[in-house]
């Protein structure tokens, strides 16, 4: 093509080479993502051109409209992305409900798996929970957990550290017959966890405890 | 992006703004000079800059200051029509070697002084037009004039990277072009007169 700028066209040639030009300004636009531009089309024109102009045009239509249905799907699924986000938000307060069952009496009863991302939002809503309410005690009922690995276990180690270390007492509750199996099996260290087969006897300890203070008093 | 602004607002193709940037951050300007013009930028300027859509309209503020950052490093006449002439040739060499590459291949000197208008149209709304007077191309010389682009500071002289590049993409060597209408005093008059000449 190079050899275009160097002779000297007739002026039918210049048309031509003027349309092509014409034709590849408008698909430099498609490349960049216009497809509102088009090649102006005469009518009353029958020439080859005419003909490959309409094609191009016919092809950026075509292109427009997969583009439009591409940023319609991009639309729905950035809303269910949404919807998505919005549920895990809903699940995760579920997940932690944090309840005072008795005067300074706080219980957390937790459900399914645990992980990091989960024991941290729930050591941060626990130990807030305890200063908000004064609590002298926070109860965590795993009786909902079926399954409890060394992970888990240094997880509720260290929240029943952290409580402590605000002067409260954390208790555990509801631990189930395999998952002491498993503690002893990895030897997972406990000690330092006040423990209750369930939640009732806990209950019933800190309750009675609670009425023999204020008769003494 | 047009949803929101007024279409009376001067418009830019987000492309454009976003070489704007490229050129600032670019190796052209020392790293603290680079820094300063980035961080003096309005704040809805630096929001949109990560997020720009090669063919969508943004007002045309967001370059703009950008380019009165440029001017303002050397702050005269010569420096910054230097600087801004870097500027406007940053941006064609960008601009043809992607999505105008074809096009520029084609081109006499002629056919590209005729699709000057067309080219500064599609990536401008509101920032006037450019006239072109190509009766003397067989005399190595073209006439141009933008004309309207009151406000929109300094594009007069960036208009002169990008006829500079396409005359050379073209094939013409000893390119210069000369401008009147332009200087750090007016920014942005209503008319900016080019005269292009080459030696062959």
């Amino acid at each position: 093509m190079d050899s275009v700028k160097n002779i000297e066209l007739t002026e039918v040639e210049q048309r031509i080479l003027e349309s092509v030009a014409d034709a590849l300004l408008v698909l430099a636009n498609v490349g960049f993502g216009d497809y509102a531009s088009r090649l102006p089309i005469d009518p009353n024109d029958n020439s080859p051109l005419t003909s490959l102009f309409a094609g191009i045009n016919e092809m950026i239509s075509a292109l427009s409209a997969e583009e439009e249905r591409s940023r319609s799907y991009q639309r729905e699924l950035e809303e269910k992305l949404a919807t998505i986000e919005q549920q895990k938000v809903a699940i995760q307060e579920l997940s932690t409900p944090i309840m005072e069952v008795w005067d300074g009496v706080l219980c957390v009863p937790v459900v399914g798996l645990m992980d990091t991302a989960r024991s941290s939002e729930m050591t941060s809503a626990l130990l807030r929970a305890v200063v908000e309410n004064g609590a002298r005690c926070a109860i965590i009922d795993i009786t909902g957990i079926d399954v409890m690995d060394t992970r888990t276990v240094d997880h509720f180690i260290r929240m029943a550290k952290a409580i402590r270390l605000l002067g409260a007492e954390c208790v555990l509750t509801g631990i189930s017959p395999h998952i002491a199996q498993t503690v002893v099996h990895m030897g997972l260290d406990l000690t330092n966890v006040v423990t209750h087969r369930s939640l009732r006897d806990a209950l019933q300890q800190y309750v009675s405890r609670g009425i023999a203070t204020s008769t003494a008093a | 992006m047009d949803g929101g602004t007024q279409m009376t607002t001067p418009m830019l193709r987000g492309y454009t703004v976003k070489q704007t940037a490229d050129f600032v951050e670019s190796s052209y300007f020392e790293p603290q000079v680079r820094r300063k013009i980035m961080e003096n930028l309005p704040t809805d300027v630096k929001a949109a800059l990560p997020h720009l859509k090669p063919a969508e309209w943004y007002p045309r503020d967001y370059a703009m200051s950008m380019l009165r950052g440029i001017a303002n490093v050397k702050n005269d006449d010569v420096g910054s029509y230097n600087d801004l002439l870097a500027y406007g040739s940053w941006v064609a060499t960008e601009a043809t070697n992607t999505f105008l590459k074809l096009f520029m291949k084609i081109l006499t000197p002629t056919l590209f002084a005729k699709k000057v208008p067309e080219m500064w149209l599609r990536d401008h709304r509101g920032s006037g037009t450019f006239e072109v007077d190509v009766s003397r191309t067989d005399n190595g010389r073209i006439g141009m004039r933008l004309v309207g682009a009151d406000g929109f500071d300094h594009i007069g002289i960036a208009a002169i990277g990008f006829i500079t590049f396409g005359l050379n993409a073209v094939g013409k060597q000893g390119v210069q072009v000369v401008q009147s209408g332009w200087s750090m005093a007016t920014p942005s008059p209503h008319v900016v007169s080019y005269e292009a000449t080459w030696t062959q």
